[in-house]
């Protein structure tokens, strides 16, 4: 797992790959932190994810759920690796609509999960 | 009342036998399908369970046996062998035999079958024994007969990952068991400062629908249980319709979501609850969407069940289909007199009535017809197994491959081509495809090939059995041909006329008798059979390609159109699919051809039966006489007849006993006035003409 950022220009682009899992969460979750902390806009791109499990779906639905509160924005880059999207659909996230706290009608798990 | 329920019984045992031997054959091609031995099991399962209920003792005990293997085949305990499927196609067969009641009770063969089907199980595996399950009717049914869909709520305890589980692999395991939806329930992931991302926040929603129980819902959570919060309710028992199912916010209230009071206050607001339930925040998004996904995971599933059981949604016995198709047929005789008098009174209120007569009748006949109407994909199942069962005793590698099984046929054109059809895949495994090392000699795969193909065209049906055997040997049956006397060793003929001989009765060039073919029975007995139906046969080959024969059908042969003709006061009918045109004969004409029957149609010469003559029918015949020239296997013949009247539906009737025989002639149909008209069977009349000939 690697997460890399980039200079704090605007939108902070999160480059995430290798195992999403829940070995690697600690890490994972100061990464989306430290971004949100620093950064207004932020994408999230997933080139060279290799695995992905329930711990990194709740972290990505919490970071988005913090960047709505703080009036920020988190979005997530295309194209999103097939273990992703199957771990998304199999874990049943994908939605219709985005939930209560989705004020900016920017829900991370209603499109290109298919 | 009891004999008609086994009577309903055995007609869907038998059905479900065919599905089980389409199966078996498939599973023996793909021996890891699990969808195939899922089939199998049902399959066993419903003949076992509704045997019990009609007192099928002896075939619930042995089909008990084998449906116990098959359980462990789909637990993975016992593997699906050739042997495994062998021995099921022959529990197929004896369960088929105790049907018919043809087998004894005891029998040896059925004794036999039942200990190896028992030698298949380990010994800690061996249930109570055979007989109906111990298990009380209604149990069974929703244990593993019938599928039931439950609704799932499952959140796991926080530290689950700490324990080593993986929620998704349970949720891979419940998925195993069906049709699978989820809805992950997220309310309660906190922001990003509060989290701790060792944890677990989600619950889910699982909408399972399985036929295997509650039990083995059970044991997929068996060790996360204790630390979880688990409900499973039964949503559905299968006995809905898809329409039917609950509505949104009903799912609701039924779930605890939303109370009653609320549900009317919204429903009184309009249609779109969700909606204003999400906007209130009276109900959570998450619960929103798992409502609408249990909505229409039940909607699929009873959809799907549906159409599955649409196919075969009456039952009928056959004899009253052909008791209607009788009485259309003469309601449409009576209907063509109404609209004849209707002609003849000149009234335009009752011409009007009968043009509305015809139409509906028009209409109604199509309808009865179609009902007849059976795909040939159900005799074709059949032959996998007979083809697979002789290249195994041929010592011959043969693949069956069938296209167009949802061509329809009326039901008794379908029944007398079961014969017919059963010759020619023996003919072609037989005589056609070469055994496997002759083959790959030959540079060709080991594998044979038979194509069974079905299509329609305009108003016949044509099948073609095509083989990449070695093909039909020129020289073989021109010298049988020259043996039997049909030839001389000089004459020339070609491929299509030679190739005819072989359905000449007394014709095989086998050198050895088998069981299966070279008696010289078999391929004049095809022609004679596709012949009774008003169809046609050719045949085709290469010398080391192989053999395609092809046959053309009516659709039907209840009721077919015609053209009326007559000659003197007679009236006659020729089934119009023969016939191509009408040209005048004149007497310039016949005193040309000097004696011959013949006629110059555009630069072709026609050969033509004069009916008048050939019936014997007193009278001098007018000036001008009509030839309706047919086409039958490539060859052009004309009948000569007084008068062409024109069209005609026409309903046929078979002739009764003392003029079955009449050559010439295949039954006959009544006019709009009464009048009986017979119907010419061309293909006779030019084969007589032909063997007159060849006597003068």
């Amino acid at each position: 797992m690697k997460g890399k950022k980039k200079a704090l220009t605007e939108p902070q682009i999160i480059k995430f790959a290798g195992d999403l899992t829940i070995e690697n969460s600690q890490e994972l979750h100061k990464i989306l932190l430290t971004a949100l902390n620093n950064a207004n806009q932020l994408l999230v791109t997933f080139e060279g994810v290799t695995a992905a499990d329930l711990s990194f779906m709740q972290l990505l639905c919490s970071a988005h759920r913090t960047a709505v509160r703080t009036d920020k924005h988190l979005e997530l880059a295309s194209p999103r690796p097939g273990v992703l999207k199957a771990a998304v659909q199999e874990l049943g996230f994908i939605r219709d609509k985005g939930c209560v706290l989705d004020t900016q009608a920017s829900c991370i798990w209603k499109e290109g999960w298919e | 009342m009891k004999d008609k329920h086994r009577e309903a019984y055995r007609e869907e045992a038998y059905e479900l036998l065919a599905e089980l031997e389409e199966s078996l054959l498939a599973l023996e091609q793909d021996p890891e399908d699990e969808e195939l031995i899922g089939r199998v099991f049902r399959a066993l399962h419903t003949i076992k369970g509704s045997g019990a209920m009609f007192g099928f003792e002896d075939i619930v005990a042995f089909t008990h046996e084998v449906e116990t293997v098959f359980d462990q085949v789909r637990n993975g305990q016992v593997p699906v062998t050739k042997a495994l499927v062998d021995l099921s196609l022959a529990a197929r067969d004896e369960i088929r035999a105790m049907l018919d009641g043809g087998a004894p009770e005891d029998s040896l063969k059925k004794q036999e079958i039942m200990a190896a089907f028992r030698g298949l199980i380990p010994e800690a595996e061996m249930t109570a024994g055979p007989g109906p399950d111990p298990s009380p009717a209604g149990e069974e049914t929703l244990g593993a007969g019938t599928p039931v869909t439950y609704r799932i709520r499952f959140r796991p305890a926080a530290d689950i990952f700490l324990t080593g589980t993986n929620p998704l692999s349970l949720l891979h395991e419940l998925r195993q068991l069906g049709e699978f939806n989820v809805v992950a329930q997220t309310e309660a992931i906190p922001f990003l400062t509060d989290i701790n991302p060792e944890h677990c926040y989600t619950a889910w929603d699982i909408f399972l629908t399985t036929s295997r129980g509650l039990d083995a819902i059970a044991d997929v959570f068996i060790f996360v249980a204790d630390d979880s919060g688990l409900d499973i309710q039964v949503i559905d028992d299968g006995s809905g319709s898809a329409e039917d199912y609950k509505k949104l916010g009903e799912i609701l209230v039924a779930r605890g979501d939303l109370d009653e009071s609320s549900l009317k206050r919204y429903l009184a607001q309009g249609p779109l609850i969700g909606e204003a339930l999400l906007q209130e925040g009276l109900v959570s998004c998450d619960k929103v969407q798992s409502a609408l996904v249990e909505q229409r995971h039940v909607r699929t599933v009873q959809r799907k069940k549906q159409e599955a059981e649409g196919a075969a949604s009456l039952r009928v016995p056959a004899a009253k289909l052909d008791k209607l198709v009788d009485l259309v047929g003469e309601l449409v005789t009576v209907q063509a007199r109404l609209s004849q008098t209707a002609i003849d009174c000149n009234d335009p209120h009752l011409t009007s009535i009968a043009e509305e007569v015809e139409r509906l009748t028009c209409d109604l006949r199509d309808n009865a017809l179609n009902m007849r109407m059976l795909p040939i994909g159900t005799i074709f199942s059949k032959f996998q197994r007979l083809v697979r069962d002789l290249s195994a005793e041929l010592g011959r590698k043969v693949d069956l491959i069938t296209e167009g099984a949802e061509t329809e046929l009326d039901k008794t054109v379908l029944e007398r081509l079961n014969d017919p059809l059963v010759h020619l895949l023996r003919n072609s495994i037989d005589h056609g495809i070469e055994p496997p090392e002759v083959r790959l000699q030959a540079g060709k795969p080991g594998h044979g090939k038979i194509r069974l193909t079905a299509r329609h065209a305009g108003a016949q049906v044509i099948i073609q059995v095509q083989d990449d055997g070695g093909g039909l040997d020129h020289e073989t049956i021109k010298a049988k041909a020259v043996q039997m006397g049909w030839l001389t060793p000089e004459t020339e003929i070609s491929d299509k006329e030679l190739f005819n001989f072989i359905m000449s009765p007394g014709f095989s060039t086998a050198k050895e008798i088998t069981s299966v073919s070279g008696r010289g029975v078999g391929m004049d007995v095809v022609k004679k059979a596709i012949e009774a139906l008003q169809g046609s046969i050719e045949i085709d080959s290469q010398p080391g390609v192989g053999t395609a024969i092809t046959i053309k059908l009516p659709l039907t042969l209840a009721i077919i159109e015609g053209l009326l003709v007559t000659i003197d006061h007679d009236f006659f009918v020729v089934p119009l699919s023969v016939v191509t045109e009408c040209v005048e004969l004149t007497r310039e004409d016949v005193a040309r051809a000097h004696g011959h029957k013949i006629a110059k149609v555009r630069d072709e010469i026609v050969p033509y039966v004069h009916l008048r003559e050939r019936f014997d029918i007193e009278g001098r015949p007018p000036a001008i006489e009509q030839i309706v020239i047919t086409e039958m296997n490539g060859n052009k013949v004309g009948l000569v007849v007084d008068q062409v009247i024109g069209e005609q539906q026409t309903v046929i009737k078979s002739l009764g006993r003392v003029y079955r025989s009449a050559a010439g002639i295949s039954g006959a149909t009544l006019l709009g006035d009464g009048t009986v008209a017979l119907i010419l069977d061309a293909l006779q009349l030019v084969q007589g003409q032909q063997a007159g000939e060849l006597i003068n």
